[in-house]
């Protein structure tokens, strides 16, 4: 049966690890420390942190709270889950995973309730109590496509809704293939510091050490592929796109890279078009070598497939 | 005109032993036109975090925090009276992540970079969050009553296999004095090809710090850290130190009003040296800098 470790963090002296379902190894308890700590202003909307533990072949995922109750201002309550990285392969246990998480009640704690594991199986997921019913903001989602996975975007995108953000992002995730989605380190945060690295995609209100601070930067041309990538996102829990079939099928075969989907659905929409010189250009500039995308060029250009393309006769 | 110091300042210290607040007070003092010790030289850059600090210290508020990923940190360019111009960068380190080096002995990365960057320590301690030594038989619960079955065990017999595990953590028993000797190490292995730095002990709330007469900051360190000073005294081919009393606040902020009666943050604020003379309370940097 496949369950979610569960932490919680909370101030006792300086943020700390409160209580857990198991041990945590000294450098995974580091991470998340770090993972689950954030500023945030009293009554700041919730923040959510996905965090890839490729030592252990783990996944945590955390919701961080204000502990305006603190004593101590500035502190905070976070909860992690932690699940196996092959849990995340199945949509129903994602699905669990991201309903889990849940603030200590603000009138006295039992840490009790977080000692156990928790099931991914057998429940019926629960709706995210950190983040409020609302619709998805496509725009935005649009940005955070760009910057998970164009090549030469920047990972951090500002926004002054944070909960939007948080929704955007966990769309964008929810998309991935699945061992993309293993790898995937992402989170929200009321302010990040230009140049932190170490998430694959960050969404923040502001950014310090930035020209224009506070202000969302200006979004760039948006790139051809992007359309597809937004519209399947969106599309998470009604009928998968046929760019998602794509994307899933040979998305597991590319390195567990975010930007590999700008390459694929760039390829999709030549597939799409029936342009097989585009398709064929594009194959010799980011699949180079007889081995990258092998079964990508075969199944695309192997003779059975001929008639997928609409090829000029010169071409023929 | 010769090329500003490139100082790199970390302030090392575990939670709530002052580190912004002393910040915060020293950025309030570089923009005090009364504070003659020191005056910023080149306007620009981003100020806001280290404003929020000195507003709240102003205020007399209990500040925010650190979080552990906060990066923030106080770059500028300021010119001492005694020591010249400085192009001055201090991180502001979260006590956490002195916490993660001490207890789980792994070096949090923000951490490390600081500390591999830096010129000179700051290390804070509080004098109200101490946690002296303990006999072991007392920290393990052994302290209580044999039970008469056993009349021949001393009260600090403590069982090596006993019946029901003991709960026992580390972290909650470590003294202080062990846990800046173990930091000292470290910052003494990862400056191996740089000796001796400079690490100025800084006893923040000095305000809080009584008997008759006063002790001297020095003083207070030997009565208190016997084994930290003792440490700093031998090594002094590692490391040059001095040990520095300030109240950034001026005072208790469980009597906000009192405390702010008493004027502005620089009316109010105060250091003393090692030999407990009143000194700015920018002293401690322009130590770190510049050294005596």
């Amino acid at each position: 049966m496949r369950v979610a470790d569960q932490f919680l963090f909370g101030y006792d002296d300086g943020h700390r690890l409160l209580t857990g379902s198991r041990e945590l190894a000294p450098a995974t308890a580091v991470a998340l420390l770090a993972a689950t700590d954030a500023a945030m202003a009293d009554g700041a909307a919730p923040l959510v942190t996905g965090l890839a533990l490729a030592e252990s072949s783990e996944y945590a995922f955390c919701v961080t709270w204000s502990a305006a109750e603190s004593p101590r201002p500035g502190a905070v309550w976070a909860h992690a889950l932690i699940v196996a990285q092959a849990d995340l392969y199945d949509a129903h246990a994602l699905e669990v995973l991201i309903g889990l998480p849940r603030r200590p009640a603000a009138g006295g704690i039992y840490l009790g309730d977080y000692r156990a594991a928790l099931p991914l199986d057998a429940v019926t997921p629960a709706a995210p109590r950190y983040l409020p019913a609302g619709a998805l903001d496509l725009e935005l989602l649009e940005r955070l496509a760009l910057a998970a996975y164009d090549p030469g975007a920047d990972t951090i995108v500002t926004h002054d809704e944070i909960t939007d953000g948080a929704t955007a992002l966990l769309a964008l995730w929810r998309a991935q293939w699945p061992s993309l989605r293993t790898a995937f380190s992402f989170r929200t945060r009321h302010v990040v510091r230009q140049g932190a690295a170490g998430f694959d995609l960050t969404v923040t209100r502001k950014v310090r050490g930035q020209v224009g601070e506070g202000t969302p930067a200006t979004p760039r041309a948006p790139a051809p592929w992007l359309a597809g990538v937004v519209e399947d996102a969106a599309a998470v829990g009604a009928q998968p796109t046929p760019l998602r079939d794509f994307l899933w099928t040979f998305g597991p075969l590319e390195p567990r890279d975010p930007r590999r989907v700008a390459a694929l659905a760039t390829l999709w929409r030549s597939i799409v078009a029936r342009d097989a010189a585009g398709a064929r250009t594009q194959l010799e500039r980011e699949w180079p070598t007889p081995q990258s995308g092998a079964e990508l060029k075969a199944v695309l250009f192997a003779p059975e497939n001929d008639d997928w393309w609409v090829l000029s006769e010169p071409a023929r | 005109m010769s090329e500003p110091a490139r100082p790199r300042l970390v302030f090392l210290g575990l939670p709530r032993t002052g580190k912004s607040t002393f910040l915060g007070a020293f950025w309030a003092l570089v923009q005090s036109p009364v504070e003659p010790a020191v005056r910023e030289t080149r306007f620009g850059g981003d100020r806001s975090y280290v404003q929020k600090l000195a507003d709240q210290v102003a205020r007399g508020d209990a500040l925010d925090r650190t979080a552990l990923d906060a990066s923030e940190e106080l770059a500028v360019e300021v010119d001492f009276e005694v020591g010249g111009v400085a192009d001055l960068l201090i991180p502001d380190t979260s006590g956490e992540s002195l916490r993660v080096l001490a207890e789980q002995r792994i070096w949090y990365p923000n951490l490390l970079d600081a500390c591999t960057q830096a010129t000179a320590i700051l290390m804070f301690v509080h004098p109200d969050r101490l946690r002296v030594p303990q006999r072991i038989a007392v920290a393990s619960g052994g302290g209580e009553p044999a039970p008469a079955a056993e009349p021949e065990r001393s009260p600090e017999h403590v069982d090596f296999h006993p019946p029901e595990a003991v709960s026992f953590k580390a972290h909650e028993h470590t003294s202080t004095a062990a846990e800046l000797i173990d930091v000292f190490e470290n910052l003494s292995e990862l400056w191996s090809d740089r000796r001796p730095i400079r690490i100025g002990v800084v006893v923040s709330a000095w305000d809080r710090v009584g008997g008759e007469p006063k002790p001297t900051p020095y003083a207070w360190l030997g009565a208190r850290l016997p084994g930290t000073l003792a440490t700093l005294e031998s090594n002094r081919d590692v490391a040059d130190f001095e040990v520095f009393g300030v109240s950034a606040q001026g005072g208790s902020l469980e009597d906000r009003d009192q405390l702010l009666a008493k004027g502005e943050i620089c009316d109010r604020v105060f250091a003393e040296d090692r030999d407990g003379l009143r000194v700015s309370l920018v002293e401690p940097i322009r130590w770190a800098i510049w050294g005596s």
